[in-house]
Protein backbone atom coordinates (compact mmCIF):
# COMPACT_ATOMS: atom_id res chain seq x y z
CA UNK A 1 0.00 0.00 0.00
CA UNK A 2 3.23 2.43 0.47
CA UNK A 3 3.25 3.07 -3.24
CA UNK A 4 -0.10 4.21 -3.89
CA UNK A 5 -0.12 8.14 -4.11
CA UNK A 6 -1.97 9.44 -1.64
CA UNK A 7 -2.65 12.90 -3.22
CA UNK A 8 -4.36 10.89 -6.25
CA UNK A 9 -6.05 8.21 -3.67
CA UNK A 10 -7.91 10.81 -2.14
CA UNK A 11 -11.83 10.17 -3.50
CA UNK A 12 -12.27 14.39 -4.22
CA UNK A 13 -8.53 14.77 -6.10
CA UNK A 14 -9.28 11.22 -7.80
CA UNK A 15 -12.51 12.80 -9.19
CA UNK A 16 -11.04 15.83 -10.36
CA UNK A 17 -7.96 14.61 -11.95
CA UNK A 18 -10.19 11.60 -13.68
CA UNK A 19 -12.20 14.34 -15.03
CA UNK A 20 -9.33 16.12 -16.42
CA UNK A 21 -8.10 13.34 -17.38
CA UNK A 22 -10.52 13.31 -20.74
CA UNK A 23 -10.38 17.03 -21.27
CA UNK A 24 -8.13 19.42 -22.58
CA UNK A 25 -8.95 21.96 -20.13
CA UNK A 26 -12.21 22.93 -17.81
CA UNK A 27 -13.12 25.40 -16.05
CA UNK A 28 -13.86 25.97 -12.31
CA UNK A 29 -17.68 25.64 -13.03
CA UNK A 30 -17.31 22.36 -14.63
CA UNK A 31 -15.14 21.03 -12.11
CA UNK A 32 -17.94 22.37 -9.19
CA UNK A 33 -20.57 21.01 -10.75
CA UNK A 34 -19.57 17.71 -11.89
CA UNK A 35 -17.55 16.62 -8.26
CA UNK A 36 -20.65 18.74 -6.35
CA UNK A 37 -17.96 19.48 -4.19
CA UNK A 38 -18.30 23.31 -2.57
CA UNK A 39 -16.45 26.66 -4.20
CA UNK A 40 -13.87 26.23 -0.96
CA UNK A 41 -14.22 22.83 -1.13
CA UNK A 42 -13.01 22.52 -4.15
CA UNK A 43 -10.63 25.25 -4.07
CA UNK A 44 -8.30 23.75 -1.39
CA UNK A 45 -8.34 20.32 -3.27
CA UNK A 46 -7.24 22.27 -6.87
CA UNK A 47 -4.74 23.90 -4.74
CA UNK A 48 -3.25 20.77 -3.17
CA UNK A 49 -2.65 19.50 -6.83
CA UNK A 50 -1.64 22.39 -8.46
CA UNK A 51 1.23 22.60 -5.12
CA UNK A 52 2.05 18.72 -6.31
CA UNK A 53 1.96 19.92 -10.37
CA UNK A 54 -0.35 17.48 -11.42
CA UNK A 55 -2.06 20.19 -12.54
CA UNK A 56 -2.09 23.73 -13.96
CA UNK A 57 -4.10 26.32 -13.02
CA UNK A 58 -4.92 30.11 -15.33
CA UNK A 59 -6.59 32.70 -13.80
CA UNK A 60 -7.67 34.90 -16.79
CA UNK A 61 -11.06 36.78 -17.69
CA UNK A 62 -13.98 35.90 -20.63
CA UNK A 63 -15.31 39.83 -21.40
CA UNK A 64 -15.86 40.94 -17.34
CA UNK A 65 -16.41 37.67 -15.73
CA UNK A 66 -12.99 35.95 -14.30
CA UNK A 67 -12.37 32.80 -15.66
CA UNK A 68 -10.27 29.70 -13.79
CA UNK A 69 -9.19 27.43 -16.17
CA UNK A 70 -7.74 23.91 -15.09
CA UNK A 71 -6.01 21.28 -16.99
CA UNK A 72 -3.94 17.99 -16.06
CA UNK A 73 -0.23 18.30 -16.51
CA UNK A 74 2.25 15.58 -18.04
CA UNK A 75 3.30 15.06 -14.56
CA UNK A 76 -0.37 14.62 -12.86
CA UNK A 77 -0.88 12.54 -16.57
CA UNK A 78 1.52 10.04 -15.29
CA UNK A 79 0.35 9.88 -11.68
CA UNK A 80 -2.98 9.23 -12.48
CA UNK A 81 -1.97 6.14 -14.63
CA UNK A 82 0.81 5.30 -12.07
CA UNK A 83 -1.82 5.10 -9.69
CA UNK A 84 -4.50 3.20 -11.82
CA UNK A 85 -1.77 0.75 -12.61
CA UNK A 86 -0.77 0.19 -8.41
CA UNK A 87 -4.42 0.08 -7.34
CA UNK A 88 -4.86 -2.85 -10.41
CA UNK A 89 -1.93 -4.60 -9.03
CA UNK A 90 -3.32 -4.24 -5.41
CA UNK A 91 -6.79 -5.31 -6.46
CA UNK A 92 -5.80 -8.34 -8.40
CA UNK A 93 -6.81 -11.54 -6.89
CA UNK A 94 -8.97 -9.74 -4.34
CA UNK A 95 -12.81 -10.94 -4.74
CA UNK B 1 -17.27 7.90 -5.74
CA UNK B 2 -18.36 7.31 -9.87
CA UNK B 3 -16.14 5.03 -11.72
CA UNK B 4 -13.10 6.35 -13.22
CA UNK B 5 -13.46 5.21 -16.53
CA UNK B 6 -17.25 7.35 -16.52
CA UNK B 7 -15.79 10.15 -15.54
CA UNK B 8 -12.77 9.71 -18.08
CA UNK B 9 -15.90 10.07 -20.96
CA UNK B 10 -17.48 12.73 -18.51
CA UNK B 11 -16.17 15.63 -20.83
CA UNK B 12 -17.28 14.51 -24.16
CA UNK B 13 -20.70 13.19 -22.92
CA UNK B 14 -20.79 16.51 -21.37
CA UNK B 15 -20.80 17.96 -24.51
CA UNK B 16 -23.17 15.80 -26.31
CA UNK B 17 -25.65 15.82 -23.45
CA UNK B 18 -26.18 19.55 -24.11
CA UNK B 19 -27.54 18.89 -27.57
CA UNK B 20 -25.52 21.48 -29.53
CA UNK B 21 -23.63 19.09 -31.96
CA UNK B 22 -27.21 17.15 -32.56
CA UNK B 23 -28.46 20.60 -33.40
CA UNK B 24 -26.09 22.05 -35.64
CA UNK B 25 -25.43 18.67 -37.72
CA UNK B 26 -28.73 18.19 -38.15
CA UNK B 27 -29.74 21.60 -39.15
CA UNK B 28 -26.90 21.46 -41.90
CA UNK B 29 -28.13 17.77 -43.18
CA UNK B 30 -31.80 18.88 -43.21
CA UNK B 31 -30.96 22.54 -44.52
CA UNK B 32 -28.80 20.90 -47.76
CA UNK B 33 -31.82 18.48 -48.51
CA UNK B 34 -34.76 20.88 -47.61
CA UNK B 35 -33.30 23.55 -49.77
CA UNK B 36 -32.86 21.57 -52.56
CA UNK B 37 -36.74 20.10 -52.37
CA UNK B 38 -37.99 23.28 -51.83
CA UNK B 39 -35.90 24.73 -54.62
CA UNK B 40 -37.58 22.22 -57.22
CA UNK B 41 -41.00 23.63 -56.80
CA UNK B 42 -40.38 27.05 -56.64
CA UNK B 43 -40.60 29.42 -59.24
CA UNK B 44 -37.85 28.82 -61.96
CA UNK B 45 -35.34 31.89 -62.07
CA UNK B 46 -37.00 33.53 -59.15
CA UNK B 47 -35.18 35.17 -56.28
CA UNK B 48 -37.31 33.01 -54.12
CA UNK B 49 -36.19 29.93 -55.81
CA UNK B 50 -32.49 30.90 -54.45
CA UNK B 51 -33.64 31.87 -51.30
CA UNK B 52 -33.66 28.67 -49.43
CA UNK B 53 -30.53 27.29 -51.14
CA UNK B 54 -28.28 30.47 -49.95
CA UNK B 55 -30.25 29.71 -46.08
CA UNK B 56 -28.41 26.39 -46.80
CA UNK B 57 -24.72 27.95 -48.19
CA UNK B 58 -25.29 30.08 -45.46
CA UNK B 59 -25.62 27.64 -42.55
CA UNK B 60 -22.95 25.91 -44.27
CA UNK B 61 -20.45 28.80 -44.12
CA UNK B 62 -21.31 29.67 -40.46
CA UNK B 63 -22.08 26.80 -38.59
CA UNK B 64 -18.98 26.28 -36.29
CA UNK B 65 -19.50 30.09 -35.69
CA UNK B 66 -23.19 29.28 -34.59
CA UNK B 67 -22.20 26.68 -32.20
CA UNK B 68 -19.46 28.78 -30.21
CA UNK B 69 -22.06 31.38 -29.94
CA UNK B 70 -24.57 29.00 -28.81
CA UNK B 71 -22.14 27.33 -26.60
CA UNK B 72 -20.30 30.85 -25.22
CA UNK B 73 -23.87 32.47 -24.78
CA UNK B 74 -26.48 29.80 -23.33
CA UNK B 75 -23.92 26.32 -22.18
CA UNK B 76 -20.70 27.18 -20.68
CA UNK B 77 -22.29 29.57 -18.31
CA UNK B 78 -24.74 27.22 -17.07
CA UNK B 79 -23.13 24.48 -17.17
CA UNK B 80 -19.28 25.18 -17.49
CA UNK B 81 -16.87 25.16 -19.62
CA UNK B 82 -14.78 22.24 -21.21
CA UNK B 83 -12.70 21.21 -23.96
CA UNK B 84 -12.76 17.32 -24.51
CA UNK B 85 -9.70 15.41 -25.41
CA UNK B 86 -9.40 14.12 -28.92
CA UNK B 87 -10.14 9.95 -28.46
CA UNK B 88 -9.14 7.71 -31.19
CA UNK B 89 -12.52 5.96 -30.81
CA UNK B 90 -14.49 9.47 -31.76
CA UNK B 91 -11.86 10.27 -34.51
CA UNK B 92 -12.39 6.56 -35.64
CA UNK B 93 -16.24 7.05 -35.90
CA UNK B 94 -16.27 10.50 -37.36
CA UNK B 95 -14.15 9.21 -40.20
CA UNK B 96 -16.43 6.21 -40.92
CA UNK B 97 -19.27 8.88 -41.30
CA UNK B 98 -17.38 11.36 -43.00
CA UNK B 99 -16.11 7.73 -45.20
CA UNK B 100 -20.06 6.55 -45.91
CA UNK B 101 -20.74 10.01 -46.65
CA UNK B 102 -17.70 10.34 -49.22
CA UNK B 103 -18.72 7.15 -50.62
CA UNK B 104 -22.76 8.25 -50.76
CA UNK B 105 -21.58 11.34 -53.25
CA UNK B 106 -19.57 8.90 -55.04
CA UNK B 107 -22.09 6.88 -55.95
CA UNK B 108 -24.78 9.40 -56.98
CA UNK B 109 -21.65 10.41 -59.19
CA UNK B 110 -20.92 7.25 -60.80
CA UNK B 111 -24.21 5.80 -60.67
CA UNK B 112 -25.67 8.19 -63.23
CA UNK B 113 -22.31 8.13 -65.77
CA UNK B 114 -22.71 4.28 -65.25
CA UNK B 115 -26.55 4.23 -65.73
CA UNK B 116 -26.65 2.03 -62.77
CA UNK B 117 -30.12 1.16 -61.18
CA UNK B 118 -30.66 4.38 -58.92
CA UNK B 119 -33.36 2.63 -56.78
CA UNK B 120 -31.85 0.48 -54.11
CA UNK B 121 -28.77 2.70 -53.76
CA UNK B 122 -30.04 5.37 -51.15
CA UNK B 123 -32.31 2.46 -49.10
CA UNK B 124 -28.61 0.38 -49.06
CA UNK B 125 -27.29 3.78 -47.69
CA UNK B 126 -30.14 4.34 -45.22
CA UNK B 127 -29.22 0.70 -43.93
CA UNK B 128 -24.88 1.25 -43.75
CA UNK B 129 -26.17 4.74 -41.49
CA UNK B 130 -28.15 2.86 -39.62
CA UNK B 131 -25.57 0.05 -38.99
CA UNK B 132 -22.45 3.08 -38.27
CA UNK B 133 -25.59 4.60 -35.67
CA UNK B 134 -26.66 1.20 -34.19
CA UNK B 135 -22.72 0.25 -33.68
CA UNK B 136 -22.03 3.52 -31.84
CA UNK B 137 -25.55 3.28 -29.71
CA UNK B 138 -24.24 -0.26 -28.47
CA UNK B 139 -20.52 0.78 -27.69
CA UNK B 140 -21.35 4.12 -26.15
CA UNK B 141 -24.05 2.89 -24.42
CA UNK B 142 -26.00 5.50 -26.07
CA UNK B 143 -29.88 5.06 -26.81
CA UNK B 144 -30.87 7.76 -28.61
CA UNK B 145 -28.28 6.81 -31.69
CA UNK B 146 -29.38 3.14 -31.03
CA UNK B 147 -33.23 4.31 -31.97
CA UNK B 148 -31.82 6.40 -34.37
CA UNK B 149 -30.21 3.51 -35.74
CA UNK B 150 -33.99 1.62 -35.96
CA UNK B 151 -35.14 4.54 -37.45
CA UNK B 152 -32.88 4.56 -40.44
CA UNK B 153 -33.73 1.03 -41.17
CA UNK B 154 -37.27 1.52 -40.81
CA UNK B 155 -37.46 4.90 -43.64
CA UNK B 156 -35.09 2.53 -45.79
CA UNK B 157 -38.20 0.72 -47.74
CA UNK B 158 -40.09 4.40 -47.87
CA UNK B 159 -36.91 5.44 -49.94
CA UNK B 160 -37.12 3.07 -52.10
CA UNK B 161 -40.88 4.01 -53.35
CA UNK B 162 -40.02 7.69 -53.67
CA UNK B 163 -40.54 8.58 -57.13
CA UNK B 164 -38.22 10.52 -58.77
CA UNK B 165 -34.17 10.20 -59.76
CA UNK B 166 -31.59 9.14 -57.53
CA UNK B 167 -30.79 12.76 -56.65
CA UNK B 168 -34.02 13.28 -55.27
CA UNK B 169 -34.20 10.61 -52.80
CA UNK B 170 -30.61 11.39 -52.09
CA UNK B 171 -32.24 15.34 -50.80
CA UNK B 172 -35.28 13.13 -48.68
CA UNK B 173 -32.64 10.80 -47.07
CA UNK B 174 -31.09 13.83 -46.19
CA UNK B 175 -34.43 15.89 -44.63
CA UNK B 176 -35.08 12.64 -43.05
CA UNK B 177 -32.01 12.47 -41.11
CA UNK B 178 -31.37 15.89 -40.11
CA UNK B 179 -34.97 16.54 -39.19
CA UNK B 180 -35.12 14.44 -36.59
CA UNK B 181 -31.81 15.12 -35.47
CA UNK B 182 -32.04 18.63 -34.52
CA UNK B 183 -35.23 18.23 -33.53
CA UNK B 184 -33.58 15.66 -30.75
CA UNK B 185 -30.91 18.33 -30.14
CA UNK B 186 -33.06 21.04 -29.74
CA UNK B 187 -34.69 18.98 -26.86
CA UNK B 188 -31.92 17.82 -25.56
CA UNK B 189 -31.06 21.88 -25.25
CA UNK B 190 -34.15 22.73 -24.11
CA UNK B 191 -33.66 19.96 -21.03
CA UNK B 192 -30.27 20.95 -21.03
CA UNK B 193 -31.19 24.89 -20.77
CA UNK B 194 -33.80 24.25 -17.70
CA UNK B 195 -31.78 21.90 -15.58
CA UNK B 196 -29.28 23.95 -15.56
CA UNK B 197 -30.40 27.84 -14.50
CA UNK B 198 -27.55 30.20 -14.09
CA UNK B 199 -25.57 30.17 -10.95
CA UNK B 200 -26.64 33.29 -9.15
CA UNK B 201 -23.04 34.04 -7.84
CA UNK B 202 -19.69 34.17 -9.24
CA UNK B 203 -18.67 30.72 -9.29
CA UNK B 204 -14.95 31.35 -9.87
CA UNK B 205 -11.94 31.44 -7.32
Amino acid sequence: MNDVDRMVHEPARLTIMALLSGAEEADFLFLMRETGLTKGNLSSHLAKLEEAAYIAIEKTFRGKIPLTLVRLTKTGRSALEKYRKTMNGLLRGVK
Amino acid sequence: MADIDRLVHRPSAYINETGVPQLICGLLVFLFGGSELVTSVLPRNSLAQQGPRWLAVLFCVTNIWIARAVYRKYVFPRGGYVEPRQRRVAGISVAGAIGAAGALFGTIFWAGRLNLESRPICPAFAVIFAGISFAAGVRERSAPAAWFGAYLLAIAPVLWWIPGGLYDRFLWLAVAVGFPMAGFGAIRLLIFLKSHPLPEHNTHE
